[in-house]
């Protein structure tokens, strides 16, 4: 092949790879131009704090937004714990090849590829009717759940992995036990790797409209307590957009709020690992 | 200067170099080796998955001596070691049968305390392994893990462990700085006194110097030096002028079939000079392995 050719073959390459990098921006920048273009006319501190009017036509979403950060709230603080503590067995208390971690593996990823209309209806049946609880809060908080746990458990499952077997070795070498070692030298390691996994379970969470709809309900007033309904924002959008006349202002306003959200959860992770990271090589 | 001494050996008198005043700290005490038993292999087999790696080894090593493990790679030297502290326990599938006592602790016990037999039993590796906190994190993790918390006497530990790897000097304004901003021989250095922290009574050093440049690697062997007839040594090494340097006693091993033995044991100077085994002296003289 000559060296022309080859140079042409180059270029090609280049413009390939240049394409669709810009094309995987386009979809972005549309969405977000849209939002902002339909949406920030009608977005003010009274529409974010205040209760909707005329089925979410008028008024804003304060009682929507506290719904949504509750049952994310529950979504996490359920999740979080769970998805450490499987993370752990499955890389600390497992071998690799064992036949429980193989099968919880196997399951965590099945369960991730499960539409969340099917969690929805599994929410509905245990949280809601099983278990009593009802169309509230907490029982979308807890199908949310179910919905991370494998997102978490599998980021933070590999964290761990990332950690090199030396410094479990050398750890034991010195007399520390399983205990010490976890706490001081693992968990801090794999730090940053959790708050991925929270972030990625965050973003699925916040965002998520089926498995809601069966679970915490529709209610747009503020929540009394945990067992009442309440609606989060994604419901909010879907309503406004497919059921009421005239909502689409205040849908695309809402909308905007949301992708706000997801940007500060994931500006404010980012930031936190940054620090830790520096804090950890600097003065630990 | 002796023109067939190795050129990384940068200082044959460590107790005069620069700026260290007293280094290394422990004189070499002369005759090093008391012939007492510390540790007594008896028919020592080590197997990972059904596989062989190690049969039959049985030695005796003596307290206070430096022993080197010497043979060619996968002839089980590591596995030796390794089940000394029972850290072969961390391996899946990994046995290991015999009998094997330090004074008369059976390690191989089910009963055993693994936790103080690791304290008792300290061990360096190939690979520097400071843990990604600050140095002196690092040297106070194993002592409160052990019991100790009070503030003066965990400094105190510190600083003694520091000066006795020669590692007090460069490091005492930094002491909350990274371990792992260090260069490899630092590295090493804080991994041994963080070892030395806990007082134990044997060192297994795997390879200790061949992940050092020659400068830092004849600083360790030095300071390996330093350690003997105060701790029981074992030191595996593929280095024969190391070995030769440094060790009282030499274990060869070699692979048969894939399967790990125990050739020859004795004292250095006779193995070096008189090896009774073909294999020992064709290993030695760097006609086989």
């Amino acid at each position: 092949m000559s060296l022309q050719s080859r140079h042409g073959q180059d270029y090609c390459l280049s413009v390939l790879i240049w394409t669709g990098a810009t094309l995987v921006t386009i979809p972005f920048i549309w969405v977000m131009g849209d939002l902002l273009w339909n949406g920030w006319d009608h977005l003010s501190f009274s529409f974010v704090f205040s209760a909707p009017q005329n089925a979410g036509r008028e008024g804003g979403i304060g009682p929507i937004l506290i719904s949504t950060l509750l049952i994310v709230g529950i979504c996490m603080g359920t999740a979080v714990p769970m998805g450490l503590g499987t993370a752990l067995f499955l890389s600390e208390y497992t071998r690799h090849d064992h036949v429980l971690g193989r099968l919880i593996r196997g399951s965590l990823d099945v369960l991730a590829g499960v539409p969340s209309i099917v969690f929805g209806l599994f929410g509905n049946a245990l949280f809601c009717q099983i278990l009593g609880l009802g169309f509230s809060i907490l029982s979308g908080g807890l199908t949310l759940a179910c919905m991370v746990l494998p997102i978490v458990i599998r980021t933070v499952e590999e964290s761990f992995h990332a950690i090199s077997h030396e410094q479990r070795v050398s750890a034991a070498a010195l007399g520390l036990s399983k205990t010490t070692t976890i706490r001081t030298i693992l968990l801090p390691a794999a730090f940053p790797g959790l708050l991925v996994g929270i972030i990625l379970g965050l973003g699925r969470a916040v965002a998520e409209t089926a498995a809601l709809i069966f679970t915490s309900g529709y209610v747009a007033r503020t929540p009394e307590s945990l067992m009442d309904s309440g609606r989060s924002l994604a419901v909010h959008i879907y309503d406004l957009a497919m059921n009421v006349a005239g909502g689409n202002p205040h849908a695309y306003a809402t909308a905007l709020v949301l992708v706000g959200l997801v940007f500060i959860i994931n500006f404010a992770s980012s930031w936190i690992a940054a620090r830790w990271t520096s804090c950890n090589r600097l003065s630990a | 200067m002796d023109i067939m001494q190795p050129p990384f050996r940068i200082n044959p008198e460590p107790n005069k170099r620069a700026g260290f005043r007293a280094w290394p700290p422990y004189p070499s005490a002369e005759p090093c080796c008391e012939p007492i038993t510390h540790i007594r292999a008896k028919n020592l087999s080590i197997a990972y998955q059904g596989h062989q790696a190690l049969r039959d080894v049985t030695l005796e090593i003596n307290r206070g001596c430096i022993t080197a493990l010497v043979g060619p790679s996968g002839c089980g030297k590591t596995s030796f070691l390794m089940s000394l502290n029972r850290l072969t326990d961390l391996i899946p599938g990994c046995q290991v049968s015999g009998n094997l006592n330090i004074n008369e602790l059976d390690i191989l016990a089910p009963t055993t305390d693994l936790l103080q037999l690791r304290r008792t039993v300290g061990m360096i590796f190939q690979k520097p392994t400071v843990f990604p906190f600050s140095i002196r994190k690092n040297l106070e993790l194993p002592l409160r893990e052990h019991g100790t918390h009070h503030r003066s006497l965990l400094n105190s530990t510190i600083e003694k462990v520091l000066q006795q790897v020669g590692l007090w000097h460069e490091v005492k304004g930094r002491l909350d700085h990274p371990a792992q901003a260090l260069s490899g021989g630092q590295q090493q250095r804080l991994c041994l006194a963080r070892a030395l922290v806990l007082s134990p009574d044997i060192l297994l050093l795997d390879e200790p110097c061949s992940a050092l440049d020659p400068l830092s690697s004849g600083i360790v062997e030095d300071l390996i030096v330093s350690l003997r007839s105060h701790f029981t040594v074992l030191i595996v090494t593929h280095n024969l002028a190391q070995a030769r340097r440094i060790a009282d006693h030499i274990a060869f091993f070699w692979s048969f079939e894939g399967v790990g033995k125990l050739v020859e044991y004795g004292p250095a100077q006779a193995i070096f000079e008189n090896p009774i085994h073909e294999l020992t002296a064709a290993y030695i003289s760097g006609t086989r392995g």
